[in-house]
């Protein structure tokens, strides 16, 4: 029987996937008032530490000439991606259908998810799935009252944590109370389209080292600029960036929205780590260590709800980054390992060094800055009148004024273009007139508003903010 | 399957060192015309420049009865206006340059012909003592430099204001030596600081009506607006 209603619902008994706290990333949960890092991280953290001294240093006398670079080192990177995606990920097909359709298990952890939770599970229960299919709700200690109306609702099975102690726990749960040979992980806020399970366990099937397929996440009902924005850079990251990264081994994170997995990885490898704060990263990277295969389907598309406000956008992204690091530091190993080939050579270094550049970029831009704006606020303050003068003085380059290092940009950006109109071809979507202003928004605000989140994220770390989410 | 990897990550090596010539090209093109550019029209003030000497020596030795005085008023102003616009293309141009060291020459052969414009200038109303033309000499810095950028926007608001009024901006960290002749004159050793007409010496950052008040002392006929 695929569906259980709330009345035989379980309670918390299991902790089999439970997996122990790492002392060395996140000690005593999510709350941490010191950096502690082992040896091995310690030194790299310093190492990571006094490169970014001296990166900004540098910066100050020859910022042409690392910016010129780090063009350079994009550039090489976006053909990689464009080489790649030629080879193969465009090529793609899908796998056949599998004689025997696997059991699979959806789960939902719910945490105070009252608007949102019943269209997902509506969404789940309209997935066409030839074979055995069920659903399990965990909620997470909710105290909006989604608890106690789920219940009613017919077709899951409701699981309660009374306390609430995160994702990855209700997770966890869940997994202790399945038995399919898929476990389906989507969120409260998630919405898959009917045919996404289908076609994406196929993968499954068709080889058996394949761990965990992800579905395509797109926005769901964009609400406004900032949504609409976040819309176009998913159809990039989590379309054409996924898609290619997927083709060469190379995926770092299972997206939360929507990932399958098979039974086998949970056994062999423990459930999901309870004490990470981007445990969707960390499955994916101890799969990769551990030999799994980790594969996207775009044709299963799940749309996510997305933040629509700066600051609950700026949260999330430093949640991301800061899990991002916590992560790379976890599994350092990856890095540069023949092993783990486009992984470990390319893909991780690849963001690692850029992610650390745009930090150090948007540090140093903010640096002169403050440094502008209180010389010209000295020079204006001698007497009112230059107030005036002073804002006059500012003035925009013409186009034969325009610095000529900007023109090293020009490749990436024409790149950048063609792996957006790849990503929205996968997203059936179409550039029209109405993305023209997300677009527009993504290529000018947001890698400064990245860049700033990647730097406040750097900063956290190396002081050892708490995790607080 | 590494055979594969190595072939696709030496393909991107390729592509990405044949983007890079072709970016290499647009940036010399690019760089080359704004040189040019600039070439033409530092050539044409010196020319200009020349011309005036020319005839005034024309006039001196060969039309003594000739009036010259309201040419060379006239050609002086125009001259110097093109001159002022010229010193701000120069710092965007070569800020704005990666490849080519022809800036140094270039600012030389600027720098000394602005001299040149200002030394006649002074030349110029020995000769015809009816010229109202007011000569202000504004020093700044080549580096960073917000209140010289914020001084030069009041002289551009001065002198649209001040239609007898003739800026001229020199530099005050080269090592030009008439430069540094001029800079030793007025005791230049802060920047920004403006000369009015040889005489009047202004430190530091000074206002526009500061500014229009000094001019006005100095013979300057300067509108409200």
């Amino acid at each position: 029987m695929p569906s259980q209603t709330g009345s035989d619902r379980k309670t918390e008994s299991s902790t089999a996937y439970h997996r122990s706290p790492d002392k060395s990333v996140a000690p005593d949960g999510f709350a941490r008032t010191t950096a502690k890092f082992a040896s091995g991280k310690g030194v790299l953290i310093t190492a990571l530490f006094i490169v970014s001294i001296l990166v900004v240093f540098a910066l100050v006398y020859y910022y042409r000439l690392i910016f010129i670079a780090f063009n350079i080192f994009s550039l090489y990177v976006f053909m990689t991606y464009l080489v790649m995606w030629q080879e193969g990920a465009s090529k793609e097909t899908l796998p056949p259908k599998p004689q025997k359709w696997p059991s699979v298990t959806l789960l939902i952890p719910s945490f105070n998810s009252g608007h949102t939770i019943f269209a997902c599970v509506d969404a789940c229960k309209k997935l066409e799935y030839p074979g055995k299919k069920e659903i399990i709700v965990v909620d997470d200690g909710s105290t909006d009252g989604s608890y106690e109306q789920l219940k009613s609702v017919q077709g899951i099975s409701l699981l309660r944590k009374e306390k609430n102690s995160g994702k990855a726990a209700a997770l966890n749960l869940g997994i202790a109370n399945s038995s399919s040979d898929i476990v389906g992980c989507i969120d409260s806020d998630t919405y898959p389209e009917a045919h996404a399970l289908e076609n994406a366990i196929r993968y499954f099937e068709a080889d058996k080292k394949v761990g965990s397929v992800a579905a395509f996440i797109c926005v769901h009902e964009p609400k406004n600029l900032l949504a609409q924005m976040q819309e176009v850079e998913y159809w990039l990251s989590f379309g054409f960036f996924f898609k290619t990264n997927s083709y060469m081994d190379g995926l770092y994170v299972n997206p939360g929205p929507m990932s399958l997995y098979r039974r086998q990885v949970f056994e062999q490898l423990g459930g999901f780590d309870e004490t990470n704060i981007t445990e969707d990263m960390e499955i994916a990277l101890r799969m990769q260590k551990n030999g799994w295969k980790l594969k996207t389907y775009h044709s299963a598309i799940a749309y996510t709800d997305v933040p629509t406000t700066l600051r609950s956008l700026l949260r999330q992204r430093i949640r991301w980054f800061r899990g991002g690091i916590m992560n790379v530091l976890k599994y350092n190993e990856l890095f540069f390992n023949p092993k783990h080939n486009r992984l470990g050579l390319f893909v991780m270094p690849a963001i690692m060094v850029s992610g650390l550049l745009t930090a150090l970029f948007i540090f140093w831009y903010l640096l002169v800055m403050i440094k502008n704006v209180l010389l010209y606020s000295i020079a204006a303050a001698a007497n009112p009148e230059m107030i005036v003068a002073t804002l006059s003085s500012f003035r925009f380059p013409g186009i034969f004024s325009f610095d000529s290092m900007f023109l090293f940009t020009l490749g990436a950006i024409v790149l950048w273009f063609y792996f957006l109109s790849r990503g929205i071809g996968l997203s059936h979507s179409k550039l029209g007139v109405h993305t023209i202003l997300p677009v527009l928004m993504l290529i000018s605000f947001y890698p400064v508003f990245i860049g700033i989140a990647y730097f406040l994220s750097y900063a956290y770390e190396f002081l050892g903010k708490d995790y607080n989410w | 399957m590494e055979v594969f990897c190595l072939n696709a990550f030496l393909k991107a090596a390729i592509l990405t060192v044949i983007v890079l010539m072709l970016t290499l090209v647009l940036v010399f093109q690019v760089d080359g015309m704004r040189q040019n550019d600039l070439q033409t029209s530092i050539n044409n003030l010196s020319f200009e420049l020349e011309n005036n000497r020319l005839i005034s020596k024309y006039a001196t030795i060969m039309a003594p009865d000739s009036d010259k005085c309201e040419f060379l008023e006239y050609t002086g102003a125009m001259q110097e206006k093109r001159a002022f616009s010229l010193a701000y293309t120069i710092q965007e141009y070569e800020k704005a340059n990666i490849v080519g060291a022809e800036y140094e020459n270039l600012k030389k052969t600027y720098f000394l012909s602005l001299a040149d414009l200002y030394i006649t200038f002074f030349e110029n109303k020995k000769t015809c003592p009816n010229i109202k033309n007011i000569p202000v000499a504004f020093f700044y810095s080549q580096s960073d430099c917000p209140a010289c950028n914020v001084q030069g926007s009041v002289l551009s608001s001065v002198s649209s204001k001040c239609p007898n009024v003739s800026v001229f901006a020199f530099p005050s960290d080269t090592n030009y030596p008439f430069l540094n002749i001029l800079s030793d004159r007025y005791k230049v050793s802060q920047v920004p600081i403006i000369v009015i007409n040889d005489t009047k010496v202004l430190p530091g950052l000074s206002s526009e009506s500061q500014l229009i008040s000094a001019l006005k002392d100095a013979g300057a006929t300067c509108s409200n607006n």
